[in-house]
């Protein structure tokens, strides 16, 4: 986000801020609130799927998310908090009375994927990624404020439409489209509201009378390779490098390397 | 490289306690994900996970810490021009910013990944500084003496105290 704020900077113009003002201003330098709902959703499939929850991020990037989802095909949401500091995730769900834990995000299967949908920075544009420069749209009334739309492209593939407040340069919305398939688009809404920035300090969840489970443990186990397969397997990161960052970061208190090779 | 790797590394720390990331990223115009999931086999490993970067997200987030030059600024300099090597290479890495490949990266235990990939401790490459300009070419190996450089500056994340001082690099002369 910090350097999508700065790409935005020369175009947002009216209020002309400084580097040092946008990076306050960005979620991770101060801390931040917000209720925020995802929803995604195919242009010919009829299945939407909605993630909602509180988020608080801490200055310290401390993140607590109070959220639900709706699980396609069931009717009854599932409700369940997220929290996650530097020592690694916990997931409760109070409805189960269990709670699990872990180092990487993505061993919290479908729970761990909408929380980090809600969590912003799915959203934020890759500043490695094959972007164009942000195109400058219209003024727009939302959510009761002023917003600038501005648009950012993913090659010829995707395009972001960011709704940013121009009160305090913090995105209000944002709406990307990508093509899933020849004649098919998938769109996907992250609305955030009740937005405000100061001192956050998310607190961890309240743990006592709850079971703790091992399934995100398992499940992490499972998705490491398996040396007795004929092919390891290998993960994509076509659209960003968060899971390369989370096995990175689920590894700390080892050495790592990282090598990049041509396959052929 | 990926074999140098597995006997520099993996081969030469059978027991250590380490991470490798293997990232198979696309240069070649021949690169694809099926290319990546058969070369992940020479590195078969517990302590090993593979990535596939077909966009080169990897490449382009750690080039900046090895000051290696982009491509369209290294064939500015041999007077080429992408269409001429859209045979050998993809198409869009000749046009893209810095994108580091043919690289290994060592960190030690405690780094952390906040925002960005964070400085490595250490790195060698395999790219021919007589072709990729920019970066230290200190850091380039080729052939036995890059296994044996793997094998020391894995020795150094590994153990920082015991680790043998550097060799210099050959020549290609030498090679």
């Amino acid at each position: 986000m910090h350097a999508l704020l700065l790409a935005l900077a020369p175009l947002l113009g009216a209020q002309d801020p400084t580097p040092e003002e946008l990076a306050r201003a960005y979620a991770g330098e101060r801390g931040v609130r917000y209720t925020a709902t995802y929803v995604r959703a195919y242009t010919l499939a009829r299945t939407r799927w909605v993630a909602r929850g509180d988020v608080v991020i801490g200055a310290d990037g401390t993140t607590r998310i109070d959220g639900q989802w709706t699980p396609e095909g069931a009717t009854e949401p599932v409700r369940a908090v997220w929290y996650e500091d530097a020592s690694g995730w916990t997931l409760v769900h109070p409805d189960a009375g269990t709670y699990s834990t872990g180092k990487e995000r993505l061993a919290a299967g479908d729970d761990g994927h909408w929380f980090s949908q809600l969590a912003l920075p799915a959203f934020d544009p890759d500043p490695y990624g094959e972007h164009s420069k942000p195109e400058l749209g219209s003024f727009i009334r939302f959510e009761g404020g002023q917003c600038r739309i501005v648009s950012t492209r993913e090659g010829s593939h995707a395009r972001t439409d960011w709704y940013v407040a121009t009160s305090d340069l913090m995105p209000r919305l944002a709406e990307r489209y990508s093509k899933a398939a020849e004649s098919e688009t998938l769109v996907e809404r992250l609305t955030l509201t009740k937005l405000e920035q100061g001192e956050a300090s998310p607190e961890a969840p309240d743990l006592e009378g709850l079971r703790r489970v091992e399934v995100e443990v398992a499940a992490a186990t499972a998705a490491e390779p398996d040396a007795t397969k004929k092919h390891q397997s290998v993960t994509d990161l076509s659209t960003s490098l968060a899971t390369l960052r989370a096995h990175f970061e689920s590894q700390v208190g080892k050495p790592r390397l990282i090598g990049l090779f041509a396959p052929s | 490289m990926a074999r140098a790797v597995k006997q520099g590394v993996l081969d030469a720390y059978p027991e250590a306690d380490l991470s490798l990331s293997v990232v198979w990223i696309d240069i070649l115009a021949s690169d694809k994900r099926a290319e990546a999931i058969t070369s992940a086999d020479i590195l078969v490993d517990p302590r090993v996970r593979h990535f596939h970067d077909p966009k080169r997200l990897v490449g382009r987030a750690l080039a900046p810490h090895t000051g290696l030059h982009s491509m369209p600024q290294i064939l500015e300099r041999l007077g080429q021009k992408p269409e001429a090597l859209e045979d050998s290479f993809n198409a869009t890495y000749l046009r893209s910013p810095s994108t580091l490949f043919d690289a290994v990266f060592f960190y030690d235990s405690q780094a952390r990944w906040i925002k960005q990939p964070p400085a490595p401790e250490e790195w060698v490459t395999q790219l021919d500084p007589a072709l990729y300009t920019g970066y230290d070419a200190a850091r380039f190996r080729w052939g036995d003496d890059l296994i044996d450089e793997l094998r020391r500056l894995a020795g150094l994340v590994l153990a920082p105290d015991e680790a043998p001082s550097a060799a210099p690099a050959k020549s290609e002369d030498d090679q």
